[in-house]
């Protein structure tokens, strides 16, 4: 498989070369610590879940795959053209919530593809990418469940994810609209799906996206789960690097910014979402558009 | 590294109060816990070291059920697989209307995986004093259930204060493992902070120096409990 993949890889870095050579941008590292590092190890490293299909997970063959990987691919194909080294070697770090800020901090990991939320505070941090899919806290219920809202949850037992965004937006609706939800936290999307099926909460509130997927692949028996209610939050999806680096930063917005533009990112959404029957929504796609900056 | 250090959110609201929660379980989870672990270990020990075979076979079958099981699986079994296994009203009484139900499958799985290495240590207590003393209390007339109550019991005890202290350190250690069943402990609760504001390094770094500050109190405690309970002569002492 790896012997494969660098094939892959370097067959399609090979044309991003042709594609990038007519704009020709400046050639090398330049002052980017990022880019020298990269050029240095001969190799970039992405770091990557290993579980948020279809963003960002490991395949049946052990393979890294996923829609945040493939665009990745993309600002690894520019790298490749940019430094000229058409044998770059792709190696992959695979991370969790926990330590990804860290990995991304002391520059173990290059570049961050899963399935971050791009917020000002971890701006702080770390630097983000152009928005690549936009998601928003809704609620997983068994289908026989009649809510449609969070509101409708009341005094009801619901799931959210440890530390996530989800759950920060619905204890601050429960502290203000005195819904006397009470929260149980789950590790990850699997288990939180499990205390829904298992009878044991009501709803488990997280990423829209993420758990329109779950339903649409893992439910048990098929369609014994369905997402309800309206975005409770607003969560947009970037790829993660280091802060500081704006050669690099630069680079890897021209990256999205041709994605966007060519229409790549659509093709992507549509290789990875259209099997689960789950179209591109308007909102991502305006924001494709308007992240589609001119040369 | 481009990490930007700042130790200040440990003390901002409402992250003080997060770790002072998280650590307010870690002392519930930890303590209930070793009170059960205590309680099931001792006696499952003393039944390892009876005459009675049956009863020594029920001990060996605890020991070896629960000692060979990694805690982390034990933790899930409980949480997630125990309730469907049980007759619905029973399961559903578990999981919907139990107080708490993070806390108690916590203390139980937590609980009952001590308390079989407890009862190694206490087993290897009570064997390492010898028949000696056995068989000198069955002479004066005691019976067995004495010999046990006056005199294996007590130096067995004594003897296996300090493995003892390393169980009891393994359990407030082990307690961060509560968090897999949801339940925001120390360890929990930085993750959290780390979620919420991306300094985890330094949330990590605060709850690394309060297990070790738990740990070396439990530690000077026990010392402090060998010193006050040593019989002078019995056991040679370092």
């Amino acid at each position: 498989m790896q012997g494969r993949s660098f094939w892959c890889y370097s067959i399609a870095g090979l044309w991003g070369a042709i594609a990038l050579a007519a704009q020709a941008h400046a050639a090398g590292p330049g002052d980017s610590p990022i880019l020298k590092r990269i050029a240095a190890r001969n190799a970039i490293t992405i770091g990557h879940r290993e579980a948020s299909a279809p963003y960002s997970f490991i395949d049946r063959d052990q393979k890294v795959e996923g829609y945040s990987i493939d665009l990745c691919m993309k600002v690894v194909e520019a790298v490749k053209a940019r430094l000229e080294m058409p044998s770059l070697e792709v190696k992959y770090v695979p991370i969790n919530t926990t330590n990804r800020i860290a990995l991304v901090a002391n520059g173990t990991i290059d570049l961050e593809c899963g399935t971050t939320t791009n917020t000002l505070s971890r701006q702080e941090q770390v630097e983000f990418s152009p928005i690549f899919y936009i998601t928003g806290t809704q609620v997983l219920v068994k289908t026989d469940n009649a809510a449609k809202e969070v509101e409708d949850l009341k005094g009801k037992r619901v799931a959210v994810l440890q530390g996530s965004s989800n759950e920060q937006s619905l204890r601050m609706l429960n502290d203000t609209e005195k819904l006397g939800i009470e929260l149980v936290y789950a590790k990850d999307l699997g288990e939180g799906a499990l205390l829904v099926t298992s009878g044991r909460v009501d709803g488990f509130a997280a990423d829209g996206g993420q758990i329109k997927v779950y339903a649409a692949t893992k439910a048990q028996p098929k369609g014994a789960l369905k997402v309800v209610g309206r975005l409770l939050t607003y969560d947009p999806y970037s790829a993660m690097m280091q802060r500081g680096d704006l050669e690099f930063t630069l680079l890897v917005k021209r990256a999205f910014a041709d994605a966007f533009r060519s229409p790549e990112a659509e093709k992507l959404y549509a290789k990875w979402f259209g099997p689960l029957g789950i179209e591109i929504e308007p909102e991502l796609k305006t924001a494709f558009a308007i992240q589609a900056l001119p040369q | 590294m481009t990490y930007r250090w700042d130790w200040s959110v440990l003390v901002s609201e409402p992250y003080l109060g997060w770790l002072l929660t998280g650590l307010g379980w870690t002392l519930l989870v930890a303590g209930a816990a070793w009170v059960l672990a205590l309680a099931v270990g001792v006696t499952v020990g003393v039944l390892r070291t009876l005459p009675n075979r049956a009863a020594r076979t029920f001990g060996t079958a605890y020991v070896e059920t629960f000692r060979n099981v990694p805690l982390l699986l034990q933790l899930f079994v409980w949480y997630f697989v125990l309730p469907e296994l049980l007759p619905a009203p029973v399961g559903n009484w578990i999981k919907r209307d139990l107080p708490l139900p993070e806390y108690w499958t916590a203390v139980i799985g937590l609980g009952l995986f001590t308390a079989a290495r407890v009862a190694e240590q206490t087993r290897a207590g009570i064997q390492a004093i010898g028949r000696g003393q056995a068989m000198a209390a069955a002479a004066s007339g005691m019976t067995l259930a004495q010999s046990y109550r006056y005199i294996l019991l007590p130096i067995a005890a004594r003897n296996v204060l300090p493995p003892l202290t390393s169980e009891f350190l393994n359990v407030v250690k082990n307690s961060s493992l509560a968090l897999t069943i949801g339940l925001l402990e120390l360890t929990g609760q930085s993750r959290q902070i780390e979620s919420a504001t991306f300094h985890g390094i330094e949330a990590f770094t605060a709850a690394t120096l309060t297990y070790v500050v738990l740990t070396t109190v439990v530690i000077v405690a026990l010392r402090a409990v060998e010193r006050l309970v040593a019989i002078p002569g019995l056991m040679a002492r370092a």
